[in-house]
């Protein structure tokens, strides 16, 4: 990006560094209590006072505004605060943060896997609304930018009772912002020591009912390689830009309007080479474009009518464009849009319920060169219904029964239920537990895949037949939150699949016929295991975290376990922060324990067993406000340079300093 | 009042929205650049079953040579023949003994069996090393054979009497070859050793089969 001026990045961080320490300390006191934006009272013994949490509305367990504190089904929270202390750019950085979630880089990019459940098994939502753009099942959390969202919500275990396809190990929502205050503005500018560059601007305003906000961000990194010795790189290096906008207008009394519009582009460059020598240089354009309208109608103080449309178009371009020669060019153009609508009634008329109801409609179309006939398009409908029941005489139980009918126009009609309970017989403690389906859609490339290699003599084949695939989960949860700042908890998981979809070889090639393979519904798995943490205060500056999660993910058909899953994961967090000077500090430590991996190494045809080596992953980021309104941070990842390119090609050390500022 | 600003806002949204609508998905194509012009695709006559300048034979001046054969077609058979090391033009191999070896993408074939009215057999020398095998072996040289009652369902060359003369990688799909030395004994009744080396071409392509080989004293 900045060829000359290699150290440009290095010489600005120290400048701005200097700058800012002697501003800091002739800044006053008043000043920076301006700007910590801290709900909590003078009084309160926490300055970044998770106790906010408390106090935090969340949506996605019920599909409803919650209490966090009373939701049915345990509910994780990154508030914007968490992700603004960590530095994360991106929704995949802040994700990685959470001892629960594991996100393997794939081809796909970035994928989260949830209760050692692959990255196809979890849904991923932005304000509620399927994101487009799986590729070979996984939505690359990477490329989601991070400076516009409130909060992400996370849910673990199957939720399609609410959420229909996908929602098998849990449900990912990331809640964007809306503009609030008469006017914001508010920037981020950062510059990595490896030439990557960060900058994001929002302007968001009210005036008399309207709120609006508009939000522009741009990244580059010049991606990276972990096998410097050959032509090929490890890391893409890419470009990025994003624009969004929102409004939220109140009509009326009873009537509110929601708008929300994306953009993202994304390129993507890298060398790619084979063993035959052969060399390629890949390049991969993503477009993604989102549009929401939801207007929700107040019928009465107990009830409310929310109607949503929204539409979604991912554009996925792939070049493999080969040097010194034509023959394995290669370039896919793939297109899917997504059309969805549904209207949704929540009422508590009724004495000790609340009452969701709902109608879900979707269509969707994929176009690729690489399906039978170039298109590929299915309808859905759904109808669903939850109540929330809060069990009279027992006013700390509630009972969660839902039901949700799905009709698809490829397979058919899936029902999902689901049971929660939750149970707090003294205010520091609560009980959760449930027990739901969940299903997964076959893919329109496992329909309808027509793909011949001629190069190699194989075909790979659709198969129209393919059933979903189906999961029962079961979770048992207990919370314990003591002086509002000790907090404990567990959560045992038990996660059953079957119709898993896998690729077989269904015709044996005869001599000059090609072996032909096809997808079919054969797979079986099953994970179970338990996720903990615990938090203590610190002092009165923030407060300690420690997380493990253990799990155990096994291929009941081939009797093996699940390839790349890591049985243990330990995770330390450390977040403080100093009100007087103004510093924040926050330190997170993942170890992701061995991952098993089944590869023929010699080649003779039989998969040996590869278990790729335990990491650590340290992460740390400072923040210094200075004049109130700015901060300037500093942000080292993989800090213990962890990373190999076969088993763990993540990005190796990178420093990144910057420069925020909130009017 | 209210309802005048809304609708002004709402106008600009929309107004946004459709300028949105405009951008999106309308990325430039990526297209690939061309490689430089490729012999076999301006040679390729369809008309003509066996195409002349697909093998290359240099000397390795001790006593081998290398020969790179362009065998990236799926539709004809590539000749080679020891004695002129170079290519063979004949209308129909069945009816020609002037060839040896016949190659079309990784499939190898002998003139002899099935094959060819010739005599060419193959011996697979599985545990040897290409340099130290100076004189043929006292095998029986196997002729080109439809296909056995065995796993695969491919005819029974020569070529594949130890299975495969390839190591298949599934993850990238390329082909190596493994470390056999094949001892040919021709139509003549001279012996050929040969290992092959490669699959690829300088730039990747499959196809293009590189082979070693020098010729050695008959068995004692």
């Amino acid at each position: 990006m900045f060829p000359h001026c290699r150290h440009f990045g290095v010489i600005s961080c120290f400048v701005v560094m200097i700058l800012s320490l002697s501003i800091a300390r002739a800044s006053t006191q008043e000043e920076t209590k301006q700007i910590t934006e801290n709900k909590s009272e003078e009084g309160e013994p926490l300055e970044i006072s998770e106790a906010e949490k408390l106090e935090t509305v969340v949506v996605t367990a019920t599909r409803t505004e919650r209490l966090l504190t009373e939701t049915p089904y345990s509910t994780e929270v990154i508030s914007a605060d968490a992700i603004s202390a960590s530095g994360a750019a991106s929704v995949a950085e802040a994700l990685a943060y959470n001892t629960n979630l594991y996100l393997p880089r794939t081809f796909g990019g970035v994928g989260l896997e949830m209760q050692g459940l692959s990255s196809e098994y979890s849904l991923i939502l932005i304000d509620g609304q399927k994101v487009p753009g799986r590729v070979g099942g996984v939505i690359d959390l990477s490329r989601i930018p991070i400076e516009n969202v409130e909060r992400i919500e996370i849910i673990r275990g199957a939720s399609s009772a609410l959420y229909g396809a996908d929602a098998l190990a849990g449900v990912v929502n990331i809640i964007t912002r809306e503009g609030q205050k008469p006017l914001s503005l508010k920037g981020t500018l950062g510059l990595g020591f490896d030439k990557s560059f960060l900058a994001s601007a929002d302007v968001g305003g009210r005036y008399k009912n309207v709120a609006s906000k508009l939000a522009l961000g741009v990244q580059t990194s010049p991606g990276y390689d972990l096998t410097p010795g050959d032509i090929a790189t490890t890391g893409s290096e890419y470009e990025q830009f994003n624009i969004s906008s929102r409004s939220l207008v109140d009509i009326g009394e009873n009537l509110e309007l929601k708008q929300r519009t994306d953009y993202l582009y994304r390129d993507q460059r890298a060398v790619e080479a084979r063993s035959s020598g052969a060399v390629f240089d890949r390049a991969n354009r993503t477009e993604t474009f989102s549009f929401l309208l939801e207007p929700k109608l107040r019928l009465s103080n107990l009830s409310d009518l929310t109607v949503t449309t929204s539409y979604s178009l991912f554009r996925d371009q792939y070049l493999l464009d080969q040097r010194k020669s034509s023959t394995l060019d290669s370039v896919q153009d793939t297109w899917e849009h997504l059309v969805s609508g549904s209207v949704q009634w929540d009422t508590q008329e009724w004495d000790s319920h609340r009452l969701s109801v709902g109608l879900d409609a979707s269509y969707e179309s994929l176009r690729s060169e690489r399906l039978v006939s170039g298109v590929g398009t299915r309808n859905r409908a759904a109808v669903f219904l939850q109540d929330e029941w809060s069990v009279p005489f027992v006013a700390s139980l509630s009972v969660v029964p839902g039901i949700r009918l799905d009709y698809d126009s490829q397979f058919g009609t899936q029902p999902t239920p689901k049971l929660g309970l939750r149970y707090s017989p003294w205010k520091p403690v609560v009980f959760r537990t449930s027990y739901g389906w969940g299903y997964r859609a076959p893919s329109f490339k496992e329909l309808l895949m027509d793909f011949e290699n001629q190069s190699r003599g194989y075909v790979v084949a659709g198969n129209l037949d393919l059933n979903p695939e189906v999961s029962k989960s079961f979770n048992f949860g207990a919370e314990f939150t003591l002086l509002r700042f000790w907090k404990a908890g567990a959560n045992f998981f038990y996660n059953d699949l079957e119709n898993m979809i896998a690729t077989d070889l269904v015709t044996q090639g005869s001599a000059g016929g090609a072996n032909k393979y096809s997808y079919v519904n054969v797979g079986k798995a099953l994970t179970k295991g338990v996720e903990s943490f615990m938090q203590l205060p610190l002092w009165t500056f923030g407060y300690l975290k420690f997380g493990y999660a253990y799990t155990v993910a096994r291929d009941l058909i081939l009797d093996r376990r699940l390839e790349g899953r890591p049985k243990h994961r330990f995770n330390f967090g450390l977040k403080t922060r100093v009100r007087k000077t103004g510093t924040e500090l926050f330190v997170n430590a993942t170890r992701v324990g061995e991952r098993r991996f089944f590869i023929d190494e010699n080649l003779d045809g039989v998969l040996d067993k590869v278990d790729a080596d335990a990491f650590v992953h340290l992460d740390l980021n400072m923040k210094q406000m200075i004049f109130g309104q700015y901060g300037i941070y500093l942000k080292a990842e993989n800090l213990l340079n962890a990373g190999d390119p076969d088993f763990l090609p993540i990005q190796p050390r990178t420093i990144v300093c910057g420069l925020s500022g909130n009017l | 009042m209210n309802k005048r600003i809304s609708a002004v806002d709402l106008f600009g949204v929309f107004r946004f929205v459709f300028l949105s609508a405009l951008i999106a998905g309308c990325g430039a194509k990526l297209v690939p650049t061309p490689g430089p012009e490729e012999a076999s695709d301006t040679l390729v006559n369809e008309d003509e079953e066996i195409a002349p300048n697909f093998i290359q034979t240099s000397d390795n001046e001790d006593g081998t040579y290398q020969t790179i054969v362009d065998a990236k077609s799926h539709d004809f058979w590539v000749l080679f023949a020891f004695n002129t090391s170079d290519e063979v033009g004949v209308d129909d191999l069945t009816d020609s003994i002037d060839w040896d070896l016949g190659f079309k993408r990784y499939n190898i074939i002998a003139n002899g069996g099935i094959s060819g009215p010739g005599e060419t057999g193959v011996a697979a020398l599985m545990d040897e090393d290409f340099d130290s095998v100076e004189r043929a072996p006292d095998v029986e040289y196997l002729f080109d054979a439809e296909d056995s009652d065995d796993e695969d369902q491919d005819p029974d060359y020569g070529f594949l009497q130890a299975g495969t003369w390839y190591n298949y990688n599934p993850f990238d799909h390329t082909l190596s070859p493994k470390e056999i030395v094949y001892v040919i004994k021709t139509t003549t009744g001279q012996y050929f050793k040969v290992s092959i080396e490669d699959y690829y071409d300088e730039a990747g392509d499959s196809g293009v089969v590189t082979f070693k080989w020098a010729k050695v004293d008959g068995p004692q």
